[in-house]
């Protein structure tokens, strides 16, 4: 008898397993696996329980049945029962019930899934308070914290967070399926459907039936070759949860609404005076390349126009303005200007365009040395914190890390392979430093892990010889984590 | 803009809160009067004597305790204002704040309205010096509110001395002012401007630290040193000598302003370390005007720096108005004068000058000083705004009926009978705007004449509303700008120099650090500080914001935004508030708004410091030769000892003495950084030039495309660098230049080769000779063969075997410069 | 920002022609300062090259005093001088952000 409960049970783990990391007709067949696994167990746990009844011993039947379910059920009552009610300890200790490896990271997550939708004071204490007592710090406990951070409204610092998990070796596909659908949620709220896409195709989380329904949609939103179709679409809505919610998305997919024109805006051929056109240009200002290279151009034409220089000159005498005020006005005009267009191209993350003059070369100075002055100044400062003693939780360590990759990343997407080049040798000496410390003295396997890896994909990237050699040496060693020993590959 | 409801004859009150005299003025719409004291004096000496009884007295009649019972008057307490010191009176043991000695003497002044006006005073406008910072001004703020007065508003002194002075001048008078403000403690330069009857500050420029007291130091050391006894300021002992003799020496330079010599005895003998010394002295103007001249000319110094900034010469100037006691002094109306090539603004009393600019001050800001009676209105009340002076001759008149059914048409009618205006007709909602025409250099009083719907008039509250044409100005203008420290040590100004006040700014900025929650050592710092500098060390700290790891309800990540406000209101105070969205929390607690404290311990240790620093900085000065930079030092020892003396006086109690060297130490420490620059200039330059060729050479030859245009780019950038003599820009510059030269070099098979030259030829050093040669052989080949891989594996393998400084070696691109 | 650069001219503040004379700025700015106190509609918002932007008393404070200095002056009509025509109504919505969410993370059950 409890070998056939063992076998089904097993079954149903393997189809669910199997079933995360598949995208295609698959993905339904393992889900019908599961489906007969699971009905299979109920089957059994009601005739088993039936029977415990039936012979009189119901108290018995009681932990019995609750045992038998849990299983099956435990998904269901944690998305439907325990996340709606809030009941985090509730769900973190049926989820700990779990026979996986390391269940109490899965229950951990759970748990911080369920502040993620009903937030209280006292279950966010509870998963901290169990976040803290482990050690090392893997994504485990990183998605709780991610998934607290989304409870309290803060859904960009759970995105970040959820997504650095990628980073790290330690895997609990069944975390990470949680990762992947809050973030698959997030994208579908936001309307970020490339990003959604994107994550599809390189299967970057495992899917849950809701991720595997919103990627569906994804993929028919941007009218991408080899969508799926809508009879598929009906499956993937039908096994999905929160299917009234989504009905909503399905009609949209038949109509599959026409793709938005992103409108370039051209550098215009303006005829007439060259300062109402800057001024155009700037206002025009928005977060394309094409738009900051038109505002850039138009800026250092006019600035160094004569008639407006002989416009200035003129009205400065009559208003009686300070001597020098012509030049004092040009130049302040072009460090306002340029503030404006550092700010664009900071928050667009867009490199400087080439155009010589007042403006183009302050811009492009500005843009090169301060963002290389910041990123210096930060890992210096990160660094320096851990020789002046002030220890932070692991946990802040990883996003202070996260926070410094992403300022190093967009600098150097902007600045090109040159200022990337600039940037490595102090990011790889402060974050190599941090990585090892973090590995000897902290035990945190993982993230000095990660940190080692992101170090050699970069080293490569700039060619530097000895960086390559120290960073692979440093990544190969194998990962002690709670999931057993990971030896890296390095290939991947 | 003008209160609801002002009484028909307004009174708008000035008080010039001085550091040695006070003085108030009234002004009527149309006559600025100085208020005369009980003893019929028009200024009242800033001295307050606490008494056995805890009685106090001040002015004149305190003035006379000064020499007899020191230790129970304090004088000169206007300096301290600001620093949280206290001043001990012990005969009544108790310690009064700065502020609280001002607020007695703000009493005095509130007395002697009511005696002289019979009208309670509640508000007034009083002036503080140009260059007073934010914690001063909120201790007058303070002051104020201690002796009564209801609101404050406060004023510079200079703009109060230009529109005292501009008020009376005739015509439009435009052109460009200087205000010479030589007072007891201070001294403002301030450069104005008048045009259209409208004054506007230009700029000014100071010294919080100089004023006739210095005067009086130097002529009573003169007459010290002359005494068979003679006293010394560090010696606690010889303190009430001292100053006996500096009461006498202030009478008798008081007199020379009007005779050639003057006699300085004293009725009773001093005691000097228990010697009675008798005290029967001459003065001449000569001696005196010798003694005094080096501080006119450090104020002429600041002067013309002032004019200088602004692109104005000597000779540019329409006229010069001399405010402050000292100024009486002809030697220094004639050092002005000649100086400035200007003519003297004449006629009028630089003592009281600043009280009457202030009282007509009151009047533009519509604050009318008196206490309001409370009588019934009757008729239909009207909220009015209109400016209470005015220089435009045609001002708006914008009002509002309270209560519905308003009248529907409103007329105003000037008391002359001169002008009236048409019918303005009032909307539904009882509001109206019209103008009305003034006469100029008048106080107007218009009858408010409003009609009803059924056509009859309507009685109004008030019935009439009177405004001043003349010379105005606008709101206070703030008097150093304002920011926030950045990490890097810059500062994001928030509020510029001549701000209109009130003023509220927001930025947004992002945290370098991330505070943890719950952890007390990590504080996220907002320094809020003040100063015309861009670098914070250079500016004055006046509080901070702080955002502590146990107040914030979750952890706040690096990178964060951080949103801060800052605030001033009309009368400077400051406050600040920082919103940190991400956990949506606001702080708001300022802590630190004080003035620091300047304990003649921390003096000396700062003084012994820069001495240390001076002696080091000069003997590497003299050994180059570098003149310039000699000159400079010189200059600051001359500062250190001027400030030594200081500290001297600061250890005989003298609190005053202690903050005037504790500035005069930073500024130092600004010109001593500077003079360092300017040493190490030449050998930066040095090494910035063999970097650009070593890097040339090798990006040159083993660089991309990509590195070539790169190094071009930073070689331009070097060059620029060079030019403004920007130091640590042409650092950072010369770092990527040797990175990229760097990173040429490794790149290139020849690198490993240079390396493996290099470290096989100090291969006597290495710990295990035998596997070295192996190696060393090894490498041969792989040279021989050019087998780069090879190559690096075999140097990796010898810098293993080798000291330590001998892989530091390889960094030889990175030149002799130290970070 | 790029937007305030221009919303906040002092001449769109205090709705005033860059040919102003002093006077007239002096006389706008107080008039509207009387308004503002005394809660006028008409003085609560200003029409801008951008479309209407809302009036502080702050505002145009700052704006009579960066028009009282020359040098500041010179720099505002630069600005001023150049904008395209201002207009009145509600300001242009930042560049279209995207459809409107068809699917919120509530009704996914992933939101507070």
């Amino acid at each position: 008898m409890a070998l056939v409960y063992i076998v089904l049970f097993r079954l149903h783990r393997k189809a669910i397993d199997a079933r995360r990391l598949d995208r295609t007709w698959r993905f339904f067949s393992w889900s019908v696996i599961a489906g007969l696994a699971a009905g299979g167990l109920i089957t059994f746990a009601v005739m088993f329980v039936a029977l415990l009844v039936a012979i009189g011993l119901w108290w018995f039947a009681i932990p019995f049945a609750m045992y038998l379910f849990l299983p099956a059920f435990e998904p269901l009552l944690a998305r439907h029962l325990y996340a709606p009610l809030g009941l985090a300890q509730l769900a973190y200790w049926s989820a700990r019930a779990d026979t996986t490896k390391d269940p109490e990271g899965y229950a951990l997550a759970v748990a911080a899934r369920v502040c993620a939708q009903r937030r209280t004071g006292k279950a966010e204490a509870f998963v901290i308070a169990r976040r803290d007592k482990r050690k090392p710090l893997g994504d485990a406990e990183v998605v709780a914290t991610a998934f607290l951070a989304a409870g309290r409204g803060d859904a960009d610092t759970a995105r970040v967070l959820l997504r650095s998990t990628h980073a790290l070796v330690e895997v609990h596909p069944r975390v990470r399926e949680l990762a992947g659908e809050w973030l698959a949620v997030d994208a579908a709220a936001r309307g970020a459907w490339r990003e959604l896409h994107e994550d599809a195709l390189a299967t970057r989380w495992p899917a849950s039936p809701l991720t595997f329904f919103l990627e569906g949609v994804a993929a028919r939103k941007l009218g991408v070759p080899h969508a799926p179709r809508s009879p598929e679409m009906i499956a993937r809505w039908l096994l999905a949860p929160n299917r009234r919610a989504t009905r909503k998305l399905r009609a949209l997919v038949y109509i599959a609404p026409p793709l938005p024109v992103v409108a370039v805006p051209v550098a215009r051929d303006v005829r007439g005076a060259a300062m109402p056109r800057a001024v155009e240009a700037h206002l025009a200002l928005s977060g394309t390349p094409g738009a900051l290279a038109a505002a850039v151009g138009a800026w250092d034409q006019a600035l160094g126009d004569p008639d407006v220089r002989a416009w200035l000159a003129r009205r400065a005498l009559e208003l009686d303005a300070p001597l020098g005020a012509v030049e004092r006005a040009l130049r302040d005009v072009a460090t306002a200007v340029t503030d404006d267009l550092v700010r664009a191209a900071d928050a667009a993350r867009l490199g400087a365009p080439a155009s010589r003059g007042l403006v183009g070369d302050a811009l492009a100075h500005r843009l090169r040395h301060g963002r290389l002055d910041d990123l210096e100044a930060a890992f210096s400062r990160w660094e320096g914190r851990r020789t002046s003693g002030q220890v932070l939780p692991a946990i802040d360590e990883w996003r202070e890390f996260i926070a410094l990759r992403t300022a190093y990343e967009d600098a150097c997407r902007a600045g090109g392979t040159d200022l990337r080049r600039l940037a490595f040798p102090h990011a790889y000496r402060c974050t190599n430093r941090m990585a090892v410390w973090l590995w000897n003295a902290r035990d945190e396997l993982p993230l000095a892990h990660a940190m080692h890896r992101w170090l050699l994909r970069e080293a490569l990237a700039v060619g530097d010889a000895e960086a390559i050699d120290l960073c692979t040496r440093n990544a190969r060693l194998g990962v002690n984590t709670r999931l057993g020993r990971i030896e890296p590959d390095l290939t991947k | 803009m003008a209160d609801p409801n002002p009484p028909v004859t307004p009174l708008y009150v000035g008080i010039d809160l001085g550091t040695t005299n006070s003085a108030a003025a009234v002004f009527d719409g149309e006559r600025v009067s100085v208020v005369r004291n009980a003893q019929s004096a028009t200024v009242t000496p800033s001295v307050v004597r606490l008494d056995k009884q805890g009685r106090i007295t001040v002015g004149t009649r305190a003035r006379r305790f000064l020499e007899q019972d020191p230790s129970n008057t304090a004088a000169e307490f206007k300096r301290l204002m600001g620093t949280g010191q206290g001043i001990a009176f012990p005969a009544a043991g108790t310690t009064k704040k700065p502020e609280e000695l001002s607020a007695e003497v703000l009493k005095a002044l509130r007395q002697d309205i009511f005696d002289q006006l019979g009208v309670n005073i509640e508000r007034a406008v009083i002036s503080v010096p140009a260059l007073f910072e934010l914690p001063q001004s909120a201790a007058t703020s303070e002051a104020a509110r201690l002796a009564g007065f209801a609101r404050v508003e406060l004023l510079q002194e200079p703009i109060a001395s230009a529109l005292a002075a501009g008020w009376r001048a005739d015509g439009d008078g435009a052109g460009s002012w200087l205000v010479f403000d030589l007072g007891g403690g201070t001294f403002d330069a301030s450069l104005l401007e008048t045009r259209d009857g409208l004054l506007r500050v230009v700029g000014h420029d100071g010294d919080n630290f100089l004023g006739g007291r210095d005067f009086d130091w130097a002529i009573t050391e003169h007459l010290a040193a002359q005494l068979s006894v003679v006293p010394r300021r560090n010696e606690p002992g010889h303190a009430g000598a001292l100053r006996a003799l500096r009461l006498a020496a202030e009478d008798a330079k008081i007199e020379l302003s009007r005779n050639e010599r003057a006699q300085v005895t004293l009725a009773n003998p001093l005691r000097i370390d228990d010697q009675d010394v008798e005290v029967d002295l001459e003065l001449d103007r000569a001696t005196v005007e010798r003694l005094c001249a080096p501080f006119v000319d450090r104020a002429l110094d600041v002067s013309l720096r002032l004019l200088a900034t602004h692109g104005l010469g000597a000779g540019k100037l329409a006229k010069v108005v001399l405010v402050g006691g000292p100024t009486v002094m002809p030697m220094v109306r004639a050092r002005v004068a000649a100086r400035l090539d200007a003519a003297l603004a004449e006629g009028h009393d630089p003592m009281t000058l600043v009280a009457q600019g202030a009282a007509l001050y009151a009047a533009t800001a519509g604050l009318d000083g008196r206490a309001h009676a409370t009588a019934a209105p009757t008729g239909r009340q009207i909220w009015l705004q209109y400016p209470a002076v005015s220089s435009d001759l045609t001002p708006h008149v914008v009002g509002k009926f309270i209560g519905a059914n308003p009248p529907t048409k409103i007329r105003f009618a000037r008391a002359d009978g001169g002008w009236t205006s048409g019918d303005a007709s009032v909307a539904p909602d009882g509001t109206f705007l019209t103008s009305v025409t003034l006469l100029p250099r008048r106080a107007c009083t218009f009858a408010i004449e409003a009609t009803g719907a059924d056509g009859k008039r309507v009685e109004t509250s008030p019935p009439a509303l009177t405004i001043v044409q003349g010379l105005t100005i606008g709101d206070p203008p703030l008097s150093r700008t304002l920011g926030v420290a950045l990490a890097n040590g810059m500062v994001q100004t928030y509020l510029e120099r001549g701000a209109p006040l009130p003023a509220r700014r927001t930025f947004t900025h992002y945290t370098v650090e991330t505070i943890a929650k719950g952890s007390e050592g990590s504080v996220l710092r907002i320094p809020i500080v003040q100063g015309e500098l861009s670098q914070a060390n250079l500016c004055r700290l006046v509080g901070t914001l702080d955002i502590g790891g146990d107040a914030v309800t979750d952890t706040v990540p690096v990178g964060a935004a951080v949103e801060v406000t800052i605030e001033l209101d009309r009368g400077g105070r400051l406050s600040a508030r920082a919103l940190v969205p991400l956990i949506g929390q606001v702080f708001e607690h300022v802590a630190h708004l004080l003035v620091p404290d300047a304990s003649p311990e921390a003096l000396e240790i700062a003084m012994r410091d820069l001495r240390r620093q001076l002696a080091e900085l000069r003997t590497d000065a003299f050994r180059r030769g570098l003149a310039s930079v000699i000159e400079k030092l010189d200059h600051v020892e001359g500062r250190l000892a001027e400030a030594e003396k200081d500290i001297d006086a600061a250890h005989g109690g003298d609190a005053d003495a202690a903050q005037r060297a504790r500035r005069a130490l930073l500024d130092v420490d600004g010109t001593m950084a500077d003079a360092d620059l300017s040493r190490k200039w030449p050998q930066l330059e040095d090494s910035a030039r063999n970097t650009a060729i070593s890097a040339s050479s090798t990006v040159g030859m083993h660089g991309t495309d990509a590195e070539r245009s790169l190094l071009q780019e930073v070689l331009a950038a070097m060059e620029k660098a060079r030019r403004d003599k920007d130091a640590p820009e042409l650092e950072r510059q010369m770092r990527l230049a040797s990175r990229l030269s760097t990173a040429a070099f490794n790149r290139t098979s020849e690198a490993w080769e240079w390396y493996f030259a290099d470290a096989s030829s100090e291969i006597g050093k290495a710990r295990d000779l035998p596997k070295a040669n192996a190696l060393v052989a090894e490498g041969k080949a792989a040279v021989e063969r050019g087998d780069t891989t090879e190559l690096r594996r075999v140097v990796k393998g010898l810098w293993a075997l080798l000291p330590e400084d001998s892989e530091a070696r390889k960094k030889g691109f990175d030149s002799g410069v130290r970070s | 920002m790029t937007a305030e650069r221009v919303a906040d001219n002092p001449f769109f503040v205090l709705g005033v022609s860059p040919e102003a004379s002093r006077i007239e700025v002096e006389r706008e700015a107080q008039k509207l300062l009387g308004m503002l106190e005394l809660g006028f509609e008409a003085a609560r918002a200003y029409p801008t090259p951008l479309g209407d932007r809302p009036r502080t008393a702050e505002a145009v404070r700052a704006a009579v005093a960066a028009l009282r200095d020359p040098y500041q002056r010179l720099v505002a009509e630069l600005w001023a001088r150049h904008a395209p025509p201002v207009r009145g109504g509600a300001a242009t919505p930042e560049a279209a952000a995207g459809e409107a969410p068809v699917v919120t993370r509530r009704a996914l059950g992933w939101c507070p």
